[in-house]
């Protein structure tokens, strides 16, 4: 069974005179463990049905079926949970919370979570997920003092904390630069073969390299969909990557000072 | 959800915004600092006043000349010449109600010993006037009826007495002058403190009433005359039959009005209660209003709070907060906020009444009541003011939430 499934899903915003048809009927059938990249132009639609995948928002018309559970039929409260225990949602503006350190942005789903994690318990667990996106020495630093990519790897480890079964990241490697979209994307392959389901939405074709499936979205359609062949695997270059750096590291010449 | 997590993302969020949340607290802080202050204040002159009203005597009814029936209350002497010697003794013999009745004349006179002087006021009283008073004697004696009978030379004198001509040492015996009138010290009186009219009450010289109308004052009629009920009960009774006797004596027809007038201890009591009861409840509704104020303050900031963060809200839906822990979070933040406000408001209250107290000499009783009132009264404020602003953030939509700038 599919573990996301969406029929004839419409969404509308506004009203009257501002009306935007956002999404005009999205057929879609993920399976578990699959890898999902999502394209498409700016305003494509692309956000609008993360966020209906993620349960933040609900859709005008059409059903989803969440593990074969109808979404529309909870209330808010069972929704809530799905967020905090079934899916993890890295946002396309990352979303943490200012004045609050990494470490407690992390830990928050945790404070959430139905079971009653002990204070020690939820400080190593948000520490190990900080260290899962390289940014264990940056648990005590607030998002201020965090550069737009280790925000997003913040982000990240917040989502992944409360160990989803499914993760939802809109543009996750989008403000960062080459090296660390690998080591995100090395990250999230590894995530894959243990067997989370994972879509997230890119606007390169690069990364949707390491992906096993593309979808396209236009005009609120999804216009293409299809596996990719060849795909590649991120670990390998991001060592490619760090021995290339190193090596031209290595030829930049001393620059010469005006005496 | 556990208590202590609720807590925990209570005080992370205050931790967050410190400078605010002490800004919130601040309208909380000096509204019940305030509250304490004013009731402790309020509450110190009721305690004087009534230590006062006690010191008067027990059962008290003052006689006073002339009618004062206009303008309520009147404590002080009296000018008119109506009331006699001879209306104190009847008072006395023919109201089986009245035990002790003491016709009272003062005069402002030098006092002299050896080469010493101080200008005091001589009473002239009866013999009874100590009992009526509840008045102890230090040392030696009161002259008794014999002496008020012969006009004997003799006198009682208070402390200040003592302090200024005799400084310190035994004036029984010795004889102070007044106007020429050799008078032999026989008692000395207690310590008494301050009048109801701030007046040092120990400033005194007590002479027998026959020496001090004839031979001190060179009046004839009685300023004041001081009556003792024999209980509280029969207070009224006696207050009755002072007036239906001295009518008679004075001769007064039905159409006329009294030409005295009889105040019990309970009026004079009232009249000095009801001022400073007036003066606690005037403080009191001002500290009441900086409570409000404060409380308006911590719900104006509970709704701008919640407004500015919106997105915070929105971010804590979207990981899995239910709207009841949201609403739960902003209840315990504005509670805990006021319940800091409060006890930072006693302890600022305290200080503030014994620094008043202590430079600026008024009296002032620390209230158990007010500092319990005041810790109720904010925490009261936190849930009422916070419940609004908690309930408005806990019905967001997580995405309009998020959405909101
Ligand atoms: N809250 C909203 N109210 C009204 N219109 C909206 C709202 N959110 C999105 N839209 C509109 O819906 C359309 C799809 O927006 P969406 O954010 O899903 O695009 P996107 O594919 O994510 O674009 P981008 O690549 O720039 O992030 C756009 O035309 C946008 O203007
Ligand atoms: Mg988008």
């Amino acid at each position: 069974m599919a573990v996301v499934q969406l029929e004839g899903i419409h969404k509308v915003y506004g009203s009257g005179g501002n009306r935007v048809h956002a999404l005009r009927g999205v057929d879609l059938k993920v399976e578990r463990g699959e890898f999902v990249a999502i394209m498409g132009s700016s305003g494509s639609g692309k956000s609008t049905l993360m966020n209906l995948l993620g349960c933040l928002d609900r859709p005008t018309a059409g059903r989803y079926l969440l593990d074969g559970a109808d979404v529309a039929r909870m209330n808010a409260d069972r929704q809530a949970d799905l967020r905090n225990q079934k899916l993890g949602f890295v946002f396309q503006n990352f979303h943490l919370l200012s004045r609050t350190s990494a470490l407690e942005n992390v830990e928050m789903p945790m404070l959430y979570h139905p079971r009653i994690i002990p204070r020690k318990q939820l400080r190593k667990r948000a520490e190990r997920a900080l260290a899962q996106v390289g940014l264990a020495e940056r648990a005590d630093h607030h998002p201020n003092q965090l550069s737009g990519g280790q925000q997003q790897r913040v982000a990240i480890a917040r989502a992944l904390v409360n160990e989803p079964q499914i993760l939802l990241a809109d543009e996750p490697t989008g403000n960062l630069d080459t090296r660390t979209s690998l080591e995100i994307m090395t990250l999230f392959q590894e995530l894959n073969d243990s067997g989370l389901t994972i879509l997230i939405v890119t606007h390169e074709p690069d990364i949707c390299d390491f992906t096993r499936r593309i979808l396209t979205v236009k005009d609120g359609r999804i216009s293409a969909d299809k596996a990719v062949s060849k795909r590649m695997v991120a670990r390998s270059q991001l060592e490619h990557f760090i021995k290339r750096a190193e090596a031209e590291a290595v030829e930049i010449p001393e620059p010469e000072l005006p005496a | 959800m556990k208590s202590w997590i609720v807590l925990l993302i209570a005080l992370r969020a205050i931790r967050r915004n410190l400078m605010r949340s002490l800004l919130t607290a601040l309208g909380i802080i000096i509204g019940v600092a305030a509250v304490i202050t004013m009731v402790s204040l309020g509450e110190g002159a009721r305690a004087e006043v009534e230590a006062q009203v006690s010191r008067l005597g027990e059962n008290v009814i003052l006689v006073f000349p002339g009618s004062r029936s206009l303008g309520g209350v009147s404590i002080g002497g009296g000018s008119a010449n109506t009331l006699t010697i001879e209306d104190a003794i009847a008072i006395r013999e023919e109201i089986p109600e009245v035990i002790a009745a003491s016709p009272e004349v003062r005069s402002q006179r030098q006092v002299i010993y050896g080469n010493r002087n101080w200008f005091t006021r001589i009473y002239g009283q009866s013999a009874d006037y100590l009992q009526i008073r509840q008045w102890p004697l230090e040392s030696g004696r009161m002259f008794d009826v014999d002496d008020v009978a012969r006009a004997t030379q003799v006198a009682v004198i208070g402390q200040t007495i003592v302090e200024e001509l005799f400084e310190g040492t035994d004036p029984i015996g010795e004889t102070i002058r007044v106007r020429g009138l050799p008078l032999t010290v026989i008692g000395v009186l207690d310590r008494k403190g301050m009048s109801l009219m701030g007046s040092v009450q120990d400033d005194i010289v007590i002479v027998p009433y026959t020496t001090g109308f004839q031979r001190i004052s060179g009046r004839s009629h009685a300023m004041v005359i001081n009556v003792q009920a024999f209980n509280s009960a029969s207070m009224g009774i006696a207050e009755m039959k002072i007036r239906d006797l001295l009518r008679e004596r004075h001769g007064l027809a039905p159409y006329q009005e009294d030409d005295f007038t009889v105040q019990t201890q309970e009026d004079v009591a009232a009249a000095a209660t009801e001022t400073s009861r007036v003066m606690t409840l005037l403080l009191a509704s001002i500290a009441g209003v900086s409570m409000l104020v404060g409380g308006i303050g911590i719900m104006n900031i509970m709704l701008v709070s919640v407004t500015e963060r919106t997105r915070e809200i929105g971010i804590r839906m979207a990981i899995g907060a239910h709207g009841k822990h949201i609403l739960l979070q902003f209840l315990v933040e504005a509670i805990l906020l006021s319940v800091l406000g409060g006890v930072l408001g006693i302890l600022g209250g305290m200080l503030a009444t014994n620094l008043i107290s202590e430079y600026a000499g008024w009296p002032a009783v620390l209230s158990e009541q007010a500092v319990i009132l005041a810790f109720s009264i904010s925490v009261a404020v936190g849930v009422t003011f916070g419940y609004f602003p908690a309930y408005k953030a806990s019905k967001l939509d997580p995405i309009d939430a998020l959405r909101h700038e």
